[in-house]
């Protein structure tokens, strides 16, 4: 279970990045308040326009980087003073996470199941697992820069779900595969929640959203606008799909974000 | 094709010079380093050459005629002591540094002299110590002295040119008890300047790919999200970069040792060292290491700090240049140091390293020097690893955007 109570991010921004922007302040506030739950046996999903805080969210919610304001709570653990505690929970994948393209999966995958803390046989046991739902397993021995995007993708996925997490967060998982590919990222996804797991993911694709998640919450300039279930958006809104309920919204929000 | 061509090269050096960092880096800090390493070095020679210079020769010995101590009270340079020295006290004292070259006429040299047309020659023997500049140069003095001498003699012969030869000049270099024999002079001032930078150079590369190219390819951020905390992370980086800097360091030494009977004609100062001559024991070597160690701690905790603030391999790459001058400066200082080293030296970091590295393999090495050096240098090793892992708790250093 996922608790998030009033969330702030505001970042510090460098002299480059001020002068980047035009009003020339010192700070970016990327999350302003936000709080939702996630409960186990669930996927949530969060939806929102390219710069509207989804991964700023994700990345406090996986402590990378620590709320200016609020709490999180993973499994009964606090945020960033139980940071680590909260790192056994949770799975995290966001595309500026990458793997050493030096090393085979093979390689990699147990270097990560190592860090967890898992034991040799329990490594081999879940490595094979995921690679042969992912199809992995033929290249275990190929170098990872001699493979294609979508091989690379799974590959982080996989690496992502070694320690067997029961938090799952995974920001834009289907950005840049194709269908084929997609759709085993997405089927998977409903395979772990039907396992019991707690799962959070982003995107901008409205249909994928719509397909997945039993929640909603879109998220637009660091708020949340609206959250429920798709029936429930859908009657907030007037409109009968995901993508009229959004325009509907940010329409309303004076259509500002900051990209 | 022509206007295409024009088109790319355009953009190619707008991408350099608008690029303050590249324009830095491979144009400002070029001109400058060169310009600074230069000077110094031209700096460090001539002060070195000056202090030789400057130094007045103290010359003893015996049975020395008259004619050339009047030369030697000439002669601004060099200065007479006068005495009673046997051979080895005399040899002695020279090693000591309390005299500098020691010169021994055959005591019937005058005789032998008149007797030109007859007898044998006459024999000088002249003594100095290989390990010191100083001597070695009062030995160049006293050899153009001695060139005089002659002369002098030869047109008091006038008429008799064929008996151009007046005396047999032996010089000899004092030989060096075992215990503090060392290496050559000259290999001893090279070497702690090559292993530094060797070290440095080797750290330097793996360095900056490791952490800055880590944390520009996203890598490193992926460790983060496992359990380990951030500083065992960044440990272990330091931990395996000090690894490859001892493995650099002994490659370097070896390689070293193994160009000395083919650099020894350049390298010595005698200009004929070789191995068989090289006298260092098994303690020497257990100092000349501890040495490297404290510049191993220091080079790779410099280069991780640097590595960390940086966000890219080339930003890394500029802010870790003008650290790696330093490093060369400090070798090139110890290189022309004038040999007389100021007990402040051994507080200097990476300096002081150097000069105990140099003075090891003078046979001069001690442990206690060494010691201070190697705290020095720990002490500095030590906060430079806990700052870089407060860096890798700043946000703003690992997720800069
Ligand atoms: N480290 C940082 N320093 C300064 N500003 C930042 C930083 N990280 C994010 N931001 C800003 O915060 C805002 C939210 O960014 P965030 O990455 O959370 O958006 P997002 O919803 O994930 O967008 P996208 O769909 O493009 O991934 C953006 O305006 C971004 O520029
Ligand atoms: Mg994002």
């Amino acid at each position: 279970m996922i608790q998030i109570s009033n969330l702030k991010k505001t970042f510090n921004l460098s002299k480059k990045q001020m002068l980047a922007n035009e009003d020339k302040v010192k700070f970016k506030t990327a999350v302003n308040n936000i709080s939702f739950k996630v409960n186990d046996n669930e996927i949530f999903g969060l939806i929102g326009p390219n710069g509207a805080g989804k991964t700023t969210t994700l990345r406090c919610l996986a402590t990378l980087i620590e709320p200016t304001e609020g709490s999180i709570n993973v499994n009964g653990f606090e945020g960033h003073s139980q940071g680590e505690s909260v790192r056994r929970e949770l799975a995290f994948l966001t595309n500026e996470l990458k793997l050493d393209t030096h090393f085979t999966p093979e390689y990699t995958t147990k270097f990560f199941g190592r860090l967890h803390d898992m034991p040799e046989r329990l490594i081999d046991e879940r490595m094979n697992h995921l690679f042969d739902y992912f199809g992995v397993t033929p290249f275990r021995h190929t170098k990872i820069s001699d493979l294609s995007t979508g091989m690379k993708q799974k590959l982080s996925i996989v690496v992502s779900l070694i320690h067997n997490p029961n938090v799952i967060i995974f920001d834009e998982p289907t950005t840049g595969l194709d269908i084929i590919t997609a759709r085993a990222v997405t089927d998977y996804l409903k395979l772990l929640k039907n396992e019991g797991k707690t799962i959070i993911i982003s995107t901008h694709m409205m249909h994928v959203a719509e397909k997945l998640c039993d929640r909603i919450a879109i998220i637009m300039d660091g708020d949340i606008k609206a959250m429920g279930t798709l029936d429930e958006i859908y009657a907030l809104t007037g409109q009968d799909n995901l993508d009229d309920s959004f325009f509907q919204l940010y329409n309303n929000s004076g259509g500002v974000s900051n990209v | 094709m022509f206007k295409s061509l024009m088109i790319i090269t355009k953009k190619e050096l707008r991408r350099v010079f608008t690029d303050k960092r590249l324009v830095i880096t491979s144009f400002v800090l070029p001109m400058l380093s060169i310009a600074l390493i230069y000077s110094m070095m031209g700096y460090m020679i001539q002060r070195s050459q000056d202090d030789i210079e400057a130094h007045v020769s103290k010359v003893i010995g015996s049975s020395i005629p008259i004619a050339v101590i009047d030369m030697m009270d000439a002669d601004e340079s060099i200065e007479f002591i006068p005495g009673a020295f046997d051979k080895n006290t005399a040899k002695e004292l020279i090693l000591e540094e309390t005299y500098d070259y020691y010169i021994y006429f055959d005591p019937e040299f005058e005789d032998k002299l008149m007797a030109f047309e007859s007898g044998p020659l006459p024999v000088i023997e002249g003594a100095y110590s290989p390990k010191s500049d100083q001597s070695m140069n009062a030995n160049y003095k006293m050899r153009t002295l001695l060139e005089e001498y002659r002369q002098t003699i030869l047109a008091e012969r006038i008429g008799d040119a064929s008996y151009l030869q007046v005396y047999d000049l032996v010089t000899s270099s004092i030989e060096i008890p075992q215990e503090n024999q060392g290496i050559d002079r000259g290999i001893a001032n090279l070497v702690p300047m090559l292993v530094s930078i060797f070290i440095f150079a080797g750290a330097m590369s793996i360095g900056i790919d490791s952490i800055a190219g880590e944390k520009e390819r996203g890598t490193i951020a992926t460790m983060l999200l496992t359990p380990v905390d951030r500083g065992v992370i960044i440990g272990g980086k330091v931990i395996s970069l000090s690894v490859v800097a001892l493995i650099s360091m002994v490659s370097s030494f070896i390689g070293v040792m193994i160009s000395i009977p083919f650099s020894a004609g350049f390298l010595s100062a005698s200009g004929a060292f070789e191995m068989s001559q090289m006298s260092l024991g098994g303690f020497d070597f257990l100092m000349f290491f501890i040495s490297m160690i404290g510049l191993v701690g220091m080079y790779v905790t410099i280069i991780s700090v640097l590595s960390m603030i940086a966000n890219s391999v080339k930003e890394a790459g500029a802010y870790i240049t003008p650290a790696y001058m330093m490093v060369m400066i400090a070798g090139f200082m110890n290189m022309f140091g004038s040999g007389t080293v100021s007990s402040m030296s051994y507080y200097i970091p990476i300096y002081n390293n150097l000069v105990n590295m140099q003075q090891v393999l003078l046979g001069d090495g001690d442990l206690g020097r060494v010691m201070i050096s190697f705290v020095t240098s720990s002490v500095i090793t030590i906060v430079l690893l806990s700052l870089s892992r407060n860096l890798m708790h700043k946000e703003k250093v690992m997720f800069p955007s």
